[in-house]
Order: C-alpha cells, then structure tokens, then sequence
C-alpha cells in the first residue's frame, strides 16, 4: 500500500506593483497543489512555511486515497 | 443599538512550529479564556487547550479538530454546538499496563466528568506513527498503519461514538530536552495532528489525539519550562482530550445545515501568531475579509509575517492585552484609528 507522504512545493506570490494581490493566495496554492498531487493521493493539509521574497514554500501531506475509500474497505459511513 | 449577532472569534495557533504561546501543554489556554471574555464564541483547536491531565478552557471556547476546522475555513463544513458526545477510544497496541492506565483515565472521566463514553478499542496491530522533522524545521509525520487506526473507528462508530478520542505510541521522537526547556517546538504534534486528520477525515468526526506515555517517565527531567509542567504531571495525557471531546461541535455539511450552525460568513476576527500567516485559516480571513489579528508576543520558527506575505487584512499587535482592545473595538464597531494618535485627515479620493 502507499505511503503517506509530506513534500514541499514553490509557489509564487502573485503581487500587483501597488502591494494588492492578483489572485487570492488560498486559491492560487489550492491549484498548484491539485496539479502537482498525483492521481492516487489525496492532499490532507497544507501551510505555507517560508517565505523569500515572492517565493513561498509550502508543505502538503499527501494520504493514499486508498484508505480515505470507505466504500472499498467496507468501514463505517457517517 | 449594537446588532444583534454573535461574536465569533477563532484563535489558531498550528503545532509543532515553536509557538511561544501555545506552542507547549495547554499554555495558551489563558489567552484563548480572554478572548472568550470578550467574545460570544471562540473557536479554537486541541492544540491551543490540550493540556495532558488539565483542561480549562471555558465553556464558550469551541474545540474543533484541524483537518475539520480547515474544512470550516473553506466553507465546506459548518459547525453544530452539541450538549454532549458520546467518545470512544483507540489505544494503540501495547503492554498491558500501559493501557491500564488509559482504562483508568476513561473511567474517571466517566466518574468525575459526567463524559458518555460509548467504549474503548485496542488495536489490533500497532499504529506506528513516526516523527518527521522537515527541511523548515517544523515536525510532521508519519504513520505506518493507518488502516489498523481507521478499522478501530470505524467498529467505536458503529457502536454509537460521535467522537473519538486517539492515544498512540509516537515513535522516533528526537531528544525532547530542548523542548522541555522551551526552545524547540514540540516533536510529536505534527504526527499527531495527521492521527486525528485521518479519522476525522474519513469519517467527518470530532477526533483529537494524546501521546501514550509508554516509557518510565523518571524524574530526571527536573523542573521544566512553566509552559511543558502540565506534561510532566500526568500518568496518560488523554484527560483534556476526553474534556475537549465532550462538546466538541459536530461537522456539518452546508447543505446540511440550519441556522443555530456556525458558518464561516458568521466569523468576526481571528486571532494567531504573528509569523505563521501561511496556514488554511489564515489563507481564508484574507480571501474572505476577515480580520486577522497577528500577536506580534506570540513568534515561531517560521518567517511567514505580515510583512513577508504581503496580506492587506492583517492588524498587528504587540500582545494578547492590547488584541483584547482591538477586539472590542471591532466587536462595537469603533474604527481602531480614531483610537490612536496622531489621527489622520480623511482623505479625498479622486478618479485614477
């Protein structure tokens, strides 16, 4: 079975030259995480850890979406 | 006449990042009671109250699970206050006197506290979950048996638990004695926060964790940092999560949902360390023009300040005193600027 896995990805800060923010950066990390999570996994949580100058270093725990499956282990569904 | 809403505030403090307030056992428990003070509701997370045997935290002080209370912070759940849950219980595989002790913490919440507990289970394999230091030096983990863990919940939740409370041998805990003296942030929350992520993420519970304290706790130790004491006194460290548990309001979809339930458009300030601005809920004020109240006395181990990430609704604090001041002031609508000097003229705006 797979791991549970905790990687690092790059995300850039998108700043207009006034300081605002082109887009919302909850929603800029949600869609870089979407693309760079592979197809079996599941992202559980995520925060931004570190921060030089636009770039920001996010940290994401991955779990197999193999456990998260109820129907196929058959578990209790609320 | 001031309107007739609830003041909601939420105090988040992530673990495992060296918080100076929050960061130990239960030791931000104080600031989250004075915030409570002023506000209808607080909502909050184990990590800020959890204080092994100890559990003080008033009883407007809402105690949500992270992976749920991220959930709340993206608007994909809601929040429905309970008058009580009923918990059950999965220790982690171990020696027989080891568990004891646990048995013995459950019963006394039943007989102390009044807490309806549904059972426990031991699992059939040990859980295994592993500290992992990162490159940033915050403490994540992982867990080898993750099925074995989410088998016992699944049985305590056909058996009637709405929450569960989780006690596991942590393995690969670093030497803890910076820790102990308060300047290192605390090894095994992070793993501990994936533990209970995990079973509340399945199944969409309240779930919170306590270590299992499976080795001789001798008293070499001595006296530690006044932040970590309340770990030192205790046999099992799962008392304040058994307190937490017992009101913790249920997840709700929105969909769901009725109007006593608390949504995140019902929200008026959060409140969190002032280097740590990267996390979901934090993420989400800025998104949805929430205040969010940064406590310049409470830093980390991270740089992620108001200054760095460039947020445009922060408001800066040097200490929890003066957050209490500012939290009145949003609470009865009185602009923070008319209450500072020198005070500024209103500027006209003009077309670009």
């Amino acid at each position: 079975m797979e791991e549970i896995k905790n990687i690092i990805i790059t995300v850039t800060n998108n700043i207009k030259s006034d300081g605002s923010q082109r887009v919302f950066l909850l929603d800029l990390i949600m869609e870089a995480i979407h693309k760079l999570t592979p197809s079996n996994y599941c992202p559980i949580r995520f925060a931004i850890t570190s921060v030089k100058d636009l770039s920001l270093s996010v940290e994401v725990t991955l779990i197999p979406k193999q456990i998260l499956d109820l129907e196929d282990n058959g578990y209790a569904d609320r | 006449m001031l309107i007739d809403k609830p003041f909601i505030t939420a105090h988040i403090i992530p673990t495992s990042i060296g918080a100076s307030f929050g960061g130990f056992a239960g030791d931000a428990t104080p600031c989250t009671n004075l915030l409570a003070a002023v506000s209808d509701v607080v909502i909050t997370h184990p990590n800020v109250v959890n204080a092994s045997d100890l559990y003080d935290a008033k009883d407007n002080v809402l105690y949500v699970e992270g992976y749920l209370l991220d959930q709340f912070f993206l608007k994909k759940l809601n929040l429905r206050r309970v008058r009580n849950n009923r918990i059950g219980v999965i220790i982690d595989k171990t020696q027989n006197h080891f568990i004891d002790h646990v048995v013995n913490s459950i019963n006394a919440a039943v007989s102390v506290m009044g807490i309806d507990m549904v059972g426990f289970v031991v699992t059939e394999q040990e859980i295994r979950p592993r500290v992992k230091k990162m490159s940033s030096g915050i403490y994540t983990g992982v867990i080898d048996n993750p099925k074995t863990l989410i088998k016992a919940a699944s049985h305590l939740i056909c058996k009637g638990a709405t929450a569960i409370a989780i006690t596991m041998n942590i393995l690969d805990v670093p030497d803890i004695s910076d820790y102990l003296k308060g300047n290192a942030p605390n090894p095994h929350g992070g793993v501990e926060a994936i533990l209970s992520h995990l079973v509340s993420c399945v199944f969409l519970i309240p779930a919170a964790h306590a270590p299992m304290y499976t080795l001789d706790r001798e008293p070499h130790y001595g006296v530690v940092d006044a932040r970590e004491a309340a770990e030192l006194v205790t046999t099992t460290a799962i008392a304040c999560v058994f307190k937490g548990l017992h009101r913790s309001p249920q997840p709700v979809r929105p969909d769901n949902s009725i109007t006593s339930d608390i949504s995140l458009n019902d929200l008026s300030a959060l409140v969190c360390p002032y280097n740590c601005l990267g996390g979901i809920p934090m993420l989400s004020c800025e998104k949805n023009n929430i205040p969010i109240i940064a406590v310049k006395q409470n830093t980390t181990i991270l740089n992620v300040s108001p200054e760095n990430i460039k947020f445009n609704n922060v408001h800066v604090v040097d200490n929890y005193l003066e957050c209490i001041g500012l939290l009145l002031a949003i609470k009865n609508g009185i602009n923070h600027k008319s209450l500072q000097r020198p005070l500024l003229s209103v500027k006209e705006i003009v077309d670009e």
